[in-house]
Parts: structure tokens; sequence; C-alpha cells
């Protein structure tokens, strides 16, 4: 009796599941997508092609074609086949709001942010379809190492130099290791040192610099990078950091080279795989009074689709069908764990110890606030001066320039760049 | 003998039938860029509400005018609107015609001063067709230009009005045509002007010269295909330049005048690009000609494995400037490369080779070396061997030793392939690219840019069209002098040889 009660049992649970498979609605045809995504990080071009085959598996008639260039940044990349008439039909979500501007990305449907929480939307549309939130950037040290020369996680600015120092004199590796060869990983300590130093004095820093209330030769913003560029100058990187790449940061803690790198939560399985016994801790930086304020919060970061994707039915079908299948809670597992990235949606996930500090100290954090690069709106920095900053700070950290001539450049194509762009005038902006 | 031969199988030529055959040319393009920029605004205007496929210029601007007439004649009826459109038919109807008529008649310019140049006599009748047509396109292109004129206003005033269905429309049209416009007015008066020269120049007395007709069979299908995908975009993407395009927004194309090139000669960064530019082209120029010309000789003397030297030296010129790139950057590698771990070995330590100036600079030219050395040697090589062993006999039999035999037969001898390997070098140097992305990016900082390097980093990395087009601009300019002057005096060696 209870065999046939529970094969009655099964047999329900399978009938209820068949209406919602049979509702799924497919392309009518093949269907080919062409993708593209940022192309730096080893392990997330992992995750990205496993996904794909593990979608193609699922859904035959749907191809997806990775046309992510190997050697180029996100937006040349993207920018390079756009000028040649291949703008990707699937995209990761970088620059949300430049894109959307030139009419190349359509408007995500209500049905695919219903998938997340509080979907970041721009002018009141939403283009993308969020897939992490920002993670907070910290220091991942050597634990074995820290333990053995007694050293301790630093709760202030000072108490992080004299660490430092403390490493440089001890001799057996280098303090920090800087992978300044990628020039978007020079962004992770710009935005520490920005955030702690500029943004902290005005929030709304970049919005004065359109409208001319500030000046980037401003004496607090000259302090707050002088004394990013100490940490270069004062010997506490490693030697080549200029021809070390942001894959091979990972290897010089493991190895011994270096004690410390600041990057984010994304490293965690970066370390793990180049030596899975390898003991590491976390810890944020903190400023002079102990504070922290941290890079964190929503993001218009995730999946995007082109205009001409929208167009067409079955494309548009299929790239519905790649977002709901990154989302669903086995693949959207599988995506966050790998990467540590953090979700945004209710999915309970469980990350590990390092994870989980970096989560409860963003929480605990005195600010959070999204990349500068990652704003919109009056505080939406030209396309441009991102690279041009970090190319600059480049400069700082070989010392090649002062801080002052840095600064007296930034502004000089701060000026230049606002005669394209000045959200604030509406300049470059496509009014509707 | 041989000489009074050559003389008589040329036909003799004037000034005018170059001037004539480069200017039709020119013409039909000037006259072609006002057509595509009304065509540019027809496609706005559709993509705004307005409907239309007129396939001709003409019927493109009339259907566009009808229908913007119609709509604030709707605008009027509805709220009283009194916004001066209602004339603009006319205007752009009479400009786009002139556009035609200027493209028909400049390309039947073109096709008589092409069968002139064949050898087909058109003479009388070219003089007097050329000055009509001259004269008539001209004039209906004053027609034109002023009433393209009227229309941009009429467009700027309706954009401004309180309609907000009527603004929608034309304001998308002016702000999308800001440039435009002013490639309508620019190409429309070089036009203009182009055709009365034309009609001019038909009346200036001929001087003779020689014309070697024969040889522009040879050269019509390659100039035609370059024409077609080299040249026509370039000159086409000029414009560029003068606006502040961000190459993917509508609404960032604006005319900002000379303000590109302006900033472009204040910047910093510019500066360093272009000293970076000249060092390596001239490096590169001078070592890459030296070293080439060693492997030749070595290789031309080399008595076993001839093949095999010859094919080593080669090598790396068959692997793309990105894979060099890659494979010395990561030979480089400060921790991890085996240039250091060798010169660790020996004791040497290491050394910065792409993490400091001038090192990075330094290391670019030798891959570039490296790379290219190969290329160069081929060139010497077959020059080398077809020297006459006569020559160098005789040189023997007077007594020259082997570095006299060298500095008076081989290198005179070898003056050609020094004309065609400077030169090539030269160029090569100002466009290099490659290997300065893969290996520096550029860096530290900005400290290896070059022009080439920063027009892609600027235009394609940075978002910025224009400012990058300007680049371009500039760096054509400083190839087509450098290579001009270097062409001339190695030329004239060769003469004088």
């Amino acid at each position: 009796m209870k065999k046939l009660l529970a094969l009655l049992m099964a047999l329900l649970m399978m009938l209820s599941a068949l209406p919602a498979m049979a509702e799924e609605e497919v392309p009518s045809e093949d269907v080919e997508l062409t993708f593209f995504c940022g192309n730096g990080d080893v392990k997330f071009n992992e995750v990205v092609e496993t996904l794909i085959a593990g979608f193609e598996k699922e859904y035959p008639m749907i191809k997806i074609t990775n046309v992510t260039p190997t050697s180029s940044s996100f937006s040349e990349g993207l920018k390079s086949l756009d000028a040649v008439g291949e703008f990707p039909d699937l995209m990761e979500a970088r620059d949300v709001p430049m894109w959307a501007r030139a009419g190349k990305i359509a408007e995500v449907t209500p049905e695919l942010i219903a998938l997340v929480n509080n979907a970041p939307d721009y002018n009141g549309k939403y283009y993308c379809v969020p897939s992490k939130a920002d993670a907070p950037l910290g220091f991942f040290y050597n634990k074995a190492y820290f333990t053995e020369k007694g050293f301790e996680e630093p709760q202030t600015y000072e108490e992080f130099i004299q660490l430092c120092e403390a490493i440089k004199a001890d001799g057996t590796m280098a303090p920090l290791v800087v992978g300044a060869a990628d020039i978007w990983h020079v962004g992770f300590t710009w935005m520490q040192w920005y955030i702690n130093y500029v943004t902290k004095v005005d929030p709304d820093f970049v919005k004065h610099l359109y409208t001319g209330e500030r000046k980037w030769t401003e004496d607090f913003v000259a302090e707050g990078f002088k004394k990013y560029a100490d940490i270069y100058l004062n010997g506490y990187v490693e030697e080549g950091f200029m021809s070390t790449s942001d894959s091979q940061i990972a290897s010089f803690l493991v190895t011994g080279k270096a004690a410390m790198f600041f990057s984010g939560a994304h490293m965690v399985a970066n370390i793990q795989d180049a030596d899975p016994s390898f003991e590491f801790g976390w810890f944020p930086l903190h400023n002079e009074d102990g504070a922290l304020n941290m890079w964190g919060g929503p993001s218009l970061n995730g999946w995007m689709y082109s205009t001409d994707c929208a167009a067409d039915d079955d494309k548009l079908l299929a790239a519905q069908l790649w977002i709901k299948y990154c989302m669903r809670d086995d693949n959207y597992s599988y995506y966050l764990t790998t990467m540590s990235f953090l979700p945004v949606n209710d999915i309970q996930v469980d990350f590990g110890e390092i994870v989980n500090k970096m989560i409860a100290t963003q929480k605990a954090a005195e600010s959070n606030e999204p990349g500068w690069n990652s704003k919109w709106g009056d505080n939406e920095i030209p396309s441009a001066f991102r690279n041009f900053s970090y190319k600059i700070a480049q400069e700082w950290a070989t010392g090649s320039k002062t801080i002052e001539q840095g600064l007296q450049e930034m502004q000089a194509e701060w000026d230049v760049e606002i005669q394209s762009f000045n959200p604030v005038t509406g300049v470059g902006v496509v009014t509707e | 003998m041989q000489a009074a031969n050559l003389t008589k199988t040329k036909e003799k030529r004037t000034w005018q039938h170059g001037v004539r055959l480069v200017l039709s040319m020119f013409l039909v393009f000037c006259f072609l860029m006002p057509m595509f920029q009304i065509s540019a605004w027809k496609n706005v205007a559709l993509k705004n509400g307005l409907q239309g496929n007129g396939i001709s210029m003409p019927g493109a601007a009339a259907q566009m005018n009808t229908q913007l007439q119609s709509i604030v004649r709707k605008a009027k009826l509805a709220d009283g609107v009194t916004t001066p459109v209602s004339g603009a038919a006319a205007p752009l109807t009479m400009t786009a015609i002139a556009a035609t008529s200027g493209l028909i008649a400049a390309f039947i310019m073109f096709l008589l001063c092409f069968a002139e140049n064949l050898g087909v006599n058109v003479g009388k009748k070219r003089k007097l067709l050329f000055t009509i047509l001259g004269v008539a396109v001209a004039v209906l292109m004053v027609i034109g230009i002023w009433n393209f004129h009227t229309f941009a206003q009429t467009i700027k005033d309706a954009a401004a009005s309180a309609d907000e269905a009527l603004s929608k429309v034309t304001a998308k049209l002016y702000q999308d045509n800001a440039v435009p416009a002013m490639n309508v007015g620019i190409w429309a008066w070089l036009g203009m002007a182009g055709m009365l020269i034309m009609a001019a120049i038909q009346w200036l007395p001929e001087e003779k010269g020689a014309l070697q007709k024969s040889l522009l069979w040879f050269v019509v299908p390659a100039l035609t295909m370059y024409t077609a995908f080299v040249i026509t975009p370039a000159i086409s993407s000029v414009y560029l330049a003068f606006t502040s395009y961000d190459g993917i927004t509508e609404a960032s194309m604006r005319f900002i005048g000379f303000d590109n090139f302006v900033n472009i000669f204040g910047s910093a960064r510019f500066h360093s690009a272009a000293f970076n530019t000249i060092i390596i082209a001239a490096v590169f120029t001078v070592l890459v000609n030296v070293i080439a010309l060693a492997l030749a000789v070595a290789v031309d003397k080399v008595r076993w494995c001839k093949n095999i030297f010859r094919s080593g030296f080669y090598l790396p010129v068959l692997i793309s400037g990105i894979i060099a790139g890659f494979i010395w950057r990561i030979m480089f590698n400060y921790s991890f490369g085996v240039v250091n771990f060798v010169l660790n070995a020996v004791g040497l330590g290491s050394v910065k080779f792409i993490d400091t100036m001038p090192n990075a600079l330094l290391s670019i030219i030798f891959v570039l070396l490296w790379k290219n050395a190969g290329y160069y040697m081929i060139i010497y090589l077959a020059a080398l061997q077809g020297i006459s062993a006569d020559l160098l006999e005789a040189a023997s039999i007077d007594g020259a030793n082997s570095r006299q035999t060298f500095r008076h037969i081989t290198l005179p001898m070898l003056a050609g392939s020094f004309t065609i390997n400077l030169t090539l070098a030269l160029i090569n140097g100002l466009k290099i690219y490659d290997e300065i992305a893969i290996l520096t990016d550029g860096g530290p900082g900005f400290s290896t840019e070059t022009i080439t390097y920063m027009v892609y980093k600027v235009a394609f990395g940075e978002m910025r069209q224009g400012y990058g087009t300007a680049m371009a601009v500039i760096l054509f300019l400083i190839i087509l002098v450098f290579g001009g002057f270097q062409s001339t005096m190695l030329r004239k060696r060769e003469v004088q040889l």
C-alpha cells in the first residue's frame, strides 16, 4: 500500500511539473547569438564557457558564439565590434548608460527584472539584468607568514603603513604585489584611495568638477593621491609590478613572493586554484580614523542585449532564455560561489569564511559607494577619463611624474573631455 | 639609340591632362558628399516618424519636405503655431537637384578625361562641353547652397518651436545633422569652385610633356579597388576630425571646428606620443637597414646551409606583431621572464625591460628589429644576387680588395633597394602599433605611446572618434611629408649613381 501511495505521489509530482515544462517558449527555429564579455579574469572566462556549454545542451536550437577578442579591454572590444557592424546580441553589462544613450542596447522585460531585487534603472528604464552586487575590496594576505611574524590585521591607515614597513624590513617577501600591467587592475587601489580621500571630502566631487566648483588640483585630492603613490615609491610593492598582470598576483601570494594584494572577492577562487592548501586571510583598508569607506552597493553589472537582438523575435527569446538560465538557482549558485560574487536576489549561498567576512565588513562599514566609473547621472565620468587617470596612476607609481604634474594633466584632460560630455549641462547626452 | 626609341613610344601631354583628371575625380567626390548627407538626413527623418522611400536624392528630399510641411500644417491646425516651415520643400529639393546634376557632370568629365588619357581625341568637344557644364553646375550650386541654408535655418527655427510634435522631429533633424549640414556646405562650395576652375583651365595655353598612356590601363583595377576601399573611406571620415563624435552616440556628433586640433597640439600626451613616434621611426629605420644589410651580405656569402640561415632570419617575419608582442612580453617579464632568469643565472641581476623608461622604448625597438630585419634582408639579398658577376670580377682583376668592392660596386648597385627599404622602414616605423599594444600597452603610463597607438586608444578605447580622427589626419600629414621628402632625396641619389 505504501509503495502504491509513493508511486502515486511521484506520478502526481511529475504531472504537476509538466505544465511548467510545456509552457516554456523556445525559438521556433535555430538561433545563433553572438556573445561578448570582459575577458580579464581567467576564472570568469571558465564560468562563462561552462554556462554556455550547459545552456546549449539544454537548448540545442540555440548556439552562442563568443566573439570576445582576447587582447582588448571591454569598451575597446565592444566599440571595435560596433565599428565593423558586428555589435553582439548578448553581452555582459558594463558602461550601460553610454550604450543606452547610443541606442545600442534594448530595455529588458519586467519579467527578467523580477528575477532580481532592486534592479538599478537608468533614466527610469531598465537596460540590464544585474547579476552581482559590487563586493568590497580589501587585502588578501599570507596567513601563515603573518602568524609566524606576529603581524596583526591593521585597524587604521597608520597601522597598515607600519605593517608594510615591517614586512619590508623583514625582507622575506615584498609587502604587496600589484598587477599594474592590466590597466583595470590599477583601478582597484585607485578606487580605495579615491573613496577614502576624495569622495569622503566631497561625495559629489565629479558633479562639482562638471560645474567648475572643484578642480583635480585641489590640496585634499593631491594629499590623498600622494599617499597612494607613496605605497609604490616607498618600496612596498614588488618591483616588477608594471609587467605583472592581474592573473599572476595569486601566484605571487601562494609562492611567497609577496605578503598581500588588494583585490575583490573573485580572487578567493583564484587563490584556491593556485594552491588549494594555502592559508590566507582578508582585511579591509581603514582610514586614519579607523573608519571604513568601502566600494560596494548597487551596480549596472549583469546581462544586457542589443536593440538588433530585441528586434528579432527568436533572438530576443533566446537572449531572455539565457538570462533566465543564468539566474536559475542551480546555475546562479554556481556562478556566485565560483566567482565569490554577491547575489542580487534572495538566493542562499554558502560562500565560506573569507567572503562571509567581506559581507559582514561591508554591512558594518561607515559608507559604501559604487565604483567611480559605475555611477550615472551627474556623477558619471566621461568614458575616456577612467583609463586616463589609471595611466597617470602608473606614472605616479613608477615615479615618472609628480603628483602635481599628474593632477594638472588630469585637469587639462578633464577640461577637454567635458567639451564633449557633460551630464550637468547635457552636452553629449541624448535627451528623449 | 635605345633612349631615342623610348622617347618615340611616349605621347606628348600637357599639365592640363593631369589637372583635369585629378580635378574631375575630386569633383565626383565633392558632389557625392552632399548626397550622402541628404541621404543621412532622410534616414534620421525616417527614424523620427516621417515616411518615405525615395530612390533619387531629389525624390527623397521632396518627400521629406512634403511631410515636414504636413506636420507643420497639422501643428498649425491644432494650436495655431506659425513656425515658417511651409516654404521648405523647394529649397532642399533644389539642393539635391544641384548636387545630382553636379555629380553627373563631374562623372562625364572624369570619363572624358580618362578617355583622353587613353589616347582618344576629345579636344574640341571637351573644351566647349567642360565650359558649359562647369558654369551651369556652378550656377546651380549657388542656388542649391543658398536654398540649403534657408532649409537648415527653417529646421533650426522649427526645432525651437513650442509645438511638441514639430519640435521633436525637427530638433532631432537639426541636432543630428549639425555636421552633415556643415559638410553639405563645405563640399558644395568646393564643388562649385572646382567646376569654375575646370571651366577656366580649358582656355589656358597648354604646355607639352610626355604621357605614358598605356601604363594607366595596368593601374586601373588596383586603383579602383584602392579608391573604393581605402581612399574613399579615409577621405570621407576626415570630417569627423571636426566633430566631438564619440563613435556610437548620434547626440555627440557636434561640429566643433578646429577644437580637436587645438586640444591635440596642447596635449602633453600627444607631445610624448609624437616624440616616441619620431624616435622609434628614426632608430628603427637606420638600425633595421644596417642589420638587414649585414644579414643579407652574410647570407649571400655563406657557403653551407644557405637556405637554413635565410629561412631562420626570415622566420620572425612570419609571426604576427600580436604574437611577437606576447612572446616577448612573457620573456621580458620581470619576475617570471626567461631573459631575467638567464641574467640572474649569470649573476647580472634582473632588469626592468618593460617596467621603466627608457628600457620600455628600447625593448619595443629591439622586438621590432628582431621581427622585421628578415623582411628587409630578403630585399637586399635579391639585389645582391642581381649584381653581375662580371662587375665583381672586373673589380677583383683591377686589384680592389673586399672593402673597396663593397664600397664601390656592391653599395651603389643596392641604391634601388635602399630607396625601397628606407621608405618602407620609415613608413612602417611611423605606423607601429601591434608590438606596443601587447608589450607595454603604451605604458608605463603614456610613456611608450606612439601616434598610431594613441589614435586607436583614443578613438576606440576612450570613445573619442572625432579626436582620434583628427590625430589620424595629423599622422597622415607627417607620413606624407617624411615619406615624400625621403623618397625624393633617395631618388636623386639613384639618378646620380
